[in-house]
């Protein structure tokens, strides 16, 4: 009866918003994710938007507009930055204008409170957004760089015959470039929304490990793309081009995924022993 | 309820308007092809087989790409012409023209270092510089990419509509001010290049073909090239 009610107090905000964004989102599933770009960024859209349904509940609709001013503020900015976007075709402008909409909707519904509630979802949607590649570019250039350097280095260490020229590695008698697509650089944004996923999915968050486990996310990131470039060299290496560059590659992709949370899951383990030990020692 | 209704429902109402309004204005305010369906402007006409001391040569050097590998957004340009030319002392100079009849969204015009570096070359002293011409400082870039025992500087810029336009927001900046204006934003990437070791003396003979080539172009078609306004 409560969300009867409410629904019918504010039922044309989600129908704006639904008149602005489903137009989007058929874009962006139409021009970017059927062409197998930005994949990763498709579960944390779900996510997010799982989030936010799920705390509708918990806070009551307020039974006036509680914040007006400040949602037409974030409304007017949001679609002046909409239409922009969707006008000249920035699709950057486009979906980040989602963020000051949501937000403005969000208030007119329950003000701050609510807005509160909702930090979450809205914080991993700005990890949804379709950054220009001038900037993903210029933050992973050099990262791709390294990433080449490691792993190059790591192979010769283990007796491979490799070599390296920038970003293209050289191992018997194949070629491998380290390219944006390839080593799923761009990705870098998501991995970073997978840790902090992570974090506010399992409480018990005491001040150093929130601290500690947010500090190696970048580090995890950069580790499982040198995981995920060993495993296509060595594939390529042992099995051939058409294993390393067909079916195996996509793999390769879950795989970098899988190593991050791995990864994440046992520095997390591992402070926990760390700090049992110490609380035991100090009991003692 | 009714209070309750009345107090939040025109609210509601005037943000759904307001959202409603936004979506009807991005379409209205979405540039519009008037040239329908031409896609190409004659690219081989803009780069004559001879002009100054310098005429095309057969013999074409290898040219690096101009997009991006691996890349599902290659369709940025409709038209692309390589040529290579010599002058009398037996230099070359490579000059690759790409057209992009739409320069929105995924099918922008690519910065070339980032098209050499994704080829495994490293890029050295990438900067700002600018072509001396009569009357008009043509902004540019250059580089210097090696790539194995290949060392290429290189100089290249864009123009986009009737402006030329050397770093990403300068593009931006750029088709905005065409797209807004209700037409659809076409570009055009100028790329000069050499194989040499000694970059300063590379530019210097890049800027000598260009003034060269330019004062070959009709005025019709130098401010394809060269642009009206920065």
């Amino acid at each position: 009866m409560k969300q009867t009610s409410c629904f019918i107090r504010y039922w044309p905000i989600p129908l704006g918003f639904l008149g602005l964004y489903l137009p989007t989102l058929h874009d962006l599933a139409t021009k970017i994710w059927m062409e197998g770009e930005r994949l990763d960024a498709i579960p944390l859209l779900v996510i997010a938007a799982y989030l936010l349904w799920q705390k509708r509940h918990a806070l009551p609709c307020s039974a006036t507009v509680a914040a007006p001013a400040a949602c037409l503020t974030a409304m007017v900015f949001g679609l002046l930055a909409y239409v922009l976007g969707r006008s000249q075709e920035i699709l950057f402008f486009e979906v980040g204008s989602s963020l000051p909409v949501l937000a403005s909707c969000i208030l007119a519904l329950g003000g701050w409170a609510r807005l509160r509630a909702a930090w979450f979802p809205l914080l991993l949607l700005l990890f949804f957004l379709p950054y220009p590649g001038v900037l993903i570019d210029s933050l992973t250039g050099e990262l791709k760089q390294h990433v080449s350097a490691v792993s190059e280095s790591l192979l010769y260490a283990l007796g491979y015959p490799v070599g390296r020229t920038g970003v293209v590695l050289s191992v018997g008698p194949y070629q491998l470039l380290v390219a944006d697509a390839c080593s799923g650089l761009n990705s870098i944004v998501s991995l970073c929304a997978i840790g902090l996923i992570y974090l506010y999915i399992t409480p018990g968050g005491r001040l150093p490990r929130t601290a500690i486990l947010v500090a190696s996310i970048l580090p995890i990131a950069f580790a499982a793309n040198i995981v995920r470039v060993l495993t296509l060299v060595l594939l390529t290496y042992h099995f051939g081009d058409d294993v390393g560059q067909g079916f195996a590659h996509s793999l390769t992709h879950i795989l970098l995924f899988a190593t991050a949370v791995a990864l994440l899951i046992g520095i997390d383990r591992l402070l926990g022993l760390i700090a049992t030990g110490a609380s035991q020692r100090c009991a003692t | 309820m009714a209070p309750s209704l009345l107090r939040t429902l025109p609210f509601s109402a005037l943000l759904c308007g307001l959202m409603l309004l936004a979506a009807l204005a991005s379409h209205r305010l979405a540039p519009h092809s008037d040239q329908a369906g031409s896609t190409t402007i004659g690219l081989a006409s803009l780069a004559p087989t001879h002009f100054g001391a310098w005429r095309t040569d057969a013999n074409s050097l290898s040219v690096m790409p101009i997009v991006q590998e691996n890349n599902a957004i290659a369709g940025a340009y409709d038209e692309v012409i390589h040529r290579t030319y010599v002058n009398h002392q037996g230099t070359r100079i490579m000059l690759v023209l790409a057209y992009g009849s739409r320069q929105m969204g995924a099918t922008r015009s690519h910065r070339q270092e980032l098209c050499y570096r994704s080829q495994g070359a490293s890029i050295e002293g990438l900067q700002r510089g600018a072509i001396a011409l009569a009357g008009q400082h043509l902004p540019v870039m250059r580089m210097h990419t090696v790539f194995d025992t290949r060392s290429e500087p290189v100089t290249y810029w864009f123009t986009m509509g009737r402006r030329t336009a050397v770093t990403p927001l300068e593009l931006l900046i750029a088709q905005l001010r065409v797209g807004l204006a209700g037409q659809v934003p076409d570009g055009l990437l100028i790329r000069v290049s050499s194989l040499s070791r000694d970059p300063g003396k590379a530019f210097t003979l890049h800027d000598a073909f260009v003034r060269a080539w330019l004062a070959a172009l009709k005025p019709t078609q130098r401010w394809r090239i060269a642009g009206e306004r920065a």
